[in-house]
């Protein structure tokens, strides 16, 4: 894509694909990856991301440091199992229970000093990342992150770099459907609403940066209220 | 002999008796003050300092319970130290903060113990918060303390009191990955009295009594709390 055309994406708001729109149930698969996708301004509702082939590449060679199927395969398992580590519930549980966070630390996570060190780290972030959402308005209680934590945006990485890579042809596109299928119903493990997915997302982006930034609270806010997503009208996943 | 002459004569003697009267008003207000029975007062001194001279305080920490608070200050070692750290591609949050805000060694800075946590405030040159560091239990855990003296570096016109009334300060020690980071824990609120404070010997002597009942209360609980101190 070049400068001019992806100036003009950016401005001319949500894309969307006219020639193979999906709808239903593929529709819902295919939106776990739409915070993600406008980002890039990439399409919502289809498999094809609709960006040009060396952006992609560019994306999925030194972003993700994927370059054969096999690494792939391993990236997009990870990013649906990191959502079931349970000892990110001891964090959380830490962080909601702010006079006995130490006690709670030590006693629910691993002994391993190294393992030990990544999730209190994972702690000290939250610290500093919780209030940036609060005063941000993306949340208004810590609480509301407790069930779907960063599922958002571990899945909705997920769902977009299956696509990136179906299209690069690492993976099928019988395996792109089964893994958008996966994510969705993942997703809806730990969200209830679409709105939930983009906060998750908003948290998990915010985490792995090490700050929240107020841009993305628009990306979001156009998917969820914008006339031209499809997720306008759709409330629960 | 001419009467102008008088003039400077007496300005000088009304000078000289001003002062002696000023040192004798200070000497028997210090006289009155009793240090031990103030520090019985260390709850209601606490809430008074709270409420009035340093509500800022108990904004910034945003409902978090304050245990003790005193005053901090930054080393100028430590700041270059710091500055050399990120030089060399070190990143940590606490002191990439630091390399970032920190830049006076003369900046207020307030050390305020909240639960199980230390947490470090700094402020720029109008007051207003700069940066908020949390040093959690964990790196409280691991951290060292010794009694470093009467501090005079970067204190301003503040060191130009007698060394009595100079903060006597205790380094705190972090590991930051592996790296130092040494942080200076006064035993008194730093108090610079008003002119209106100096002309009333009774209100400055209390002040200062006051700011140090509170402050010096800090490191007490902070070695209760951890063992390692």
């Amino acid at each position: 894509m070049n400068f001019f055309s992806k100036i003009f994406k950016a401005f001319s708001g949500l894309q969307l694909d006219t020639k193979n729109p999906l709808s239903g149930e593929q529709l819902n698969h295919v939106l776990v990856s739409s915070m993600y996708a406008e980002q890039q301004s990439a399409y919502l509702n289809a498999y094809a991301t609709g960006i040009n082939s060396s952006d992609r590449k560019k994306m999925v060679h030194e972003y993700w440091d994927v370059y054969d199927r096999e690494n792939a395969i391993k990236i997009l398992d990870d990013l649906i199992f990191r959502n079931h580590d349970e000892n990110l519930n001891v964090v959380f549980a830490a962080f909601e229970q702010q006079e006995n966070y130490s006690d709670i630390l030590k006693s629910g996570l691993p002994d391993d000093q190294d393992a030990f060190n990544y999730y209190l780290d994972y702690f000290r972030q939250l610290r500093d990342i919780v209030p940036e959402l609060i005063e941000g308005d993306v949340i208004k209680d810590f609480s509301e992150l407790n069930q779907c934590k960063s599922s958002g945006w571990n899945l909705g990485r997920g769902a977009f770099l299956a696509r990136c890579v179906y299209e690069m042809e690492y993976i099928t596109e019988a395996e792109l459907k089964e893994y958008l299928a996966k994510c969705y119903s993942e997703l809806k493990q730990f969200c209830t609403t679409w709105k939930e997915y983009t906060k998750s997302y908003l948290f998990g982006r915010a985490m792995w940066q090490g700050s929240h930034d107020d841009g993305m609270t628009y990306i979001a806010e156009d998917l969820l209220t914008k006339d031209k997503s499809p997720l306008k009208n759709k409330t629960n996943i | 002999m001419n009467p102008l002459f008088f003039i400077p004569v007496i300005v000088i003697g009304v000078g000289v008796a001003f002062m002696i009267y000023m040192n004798k008003k200070h000497q028997s207000a210090k006289e009155e003050i009793d240090i031990d029975q103030e520090r019985l007062k260390y709850e209601r001194y606490k809430s008074e300092l709270l409420e009035h001279d340093f509500s800022k305080i108990v904004r910034w920490l945003k409902g978090k319970p304050v245990d003790a608070f005193t005053s901090a200050s930054v080393s100028q070692s430590t700041l270059d130290k710091v500055v050399n750290l990120i030089g060399d591609g070190f990143e940590d949050l606490a002191l990439s903060a630091f390399k970032v805000k920190v830049t006076r060694v003369d900046a207020d800075c307030f050390w305020v113990l909240s639960g199980t946590d230390l947490h470090f405030l700094s402020t720029d040159t109008d007051g207003k918060l700069e940066d908020h560091i949390i040093f959690d239990n964990f790196r409280l855990e691991e951290a060292s303390l010794h009694y470093k003296g009467i501090l005079k570096e970067g204190l301003g016109a503040y060191s130009k009191q007698a060394d009595k009334y100079l903060p006597k300060a205790h380094t705190i020690v972090f590991n930051i990955n592996g790296n130092q980071l040494p942080l200076e824990i006064h035993d008194r609120l730093k108090y610079i009295p008003s002119p209106t404070d100096l002309m009333d010997g009774n209100k400055s002597f209390f002040y200062k009594t006051k700011y140090q009942v509170v402050g010096e209360r800090l490191i007490e609980i902070l070695k209760s709390k951890y063992s390692n101190l």
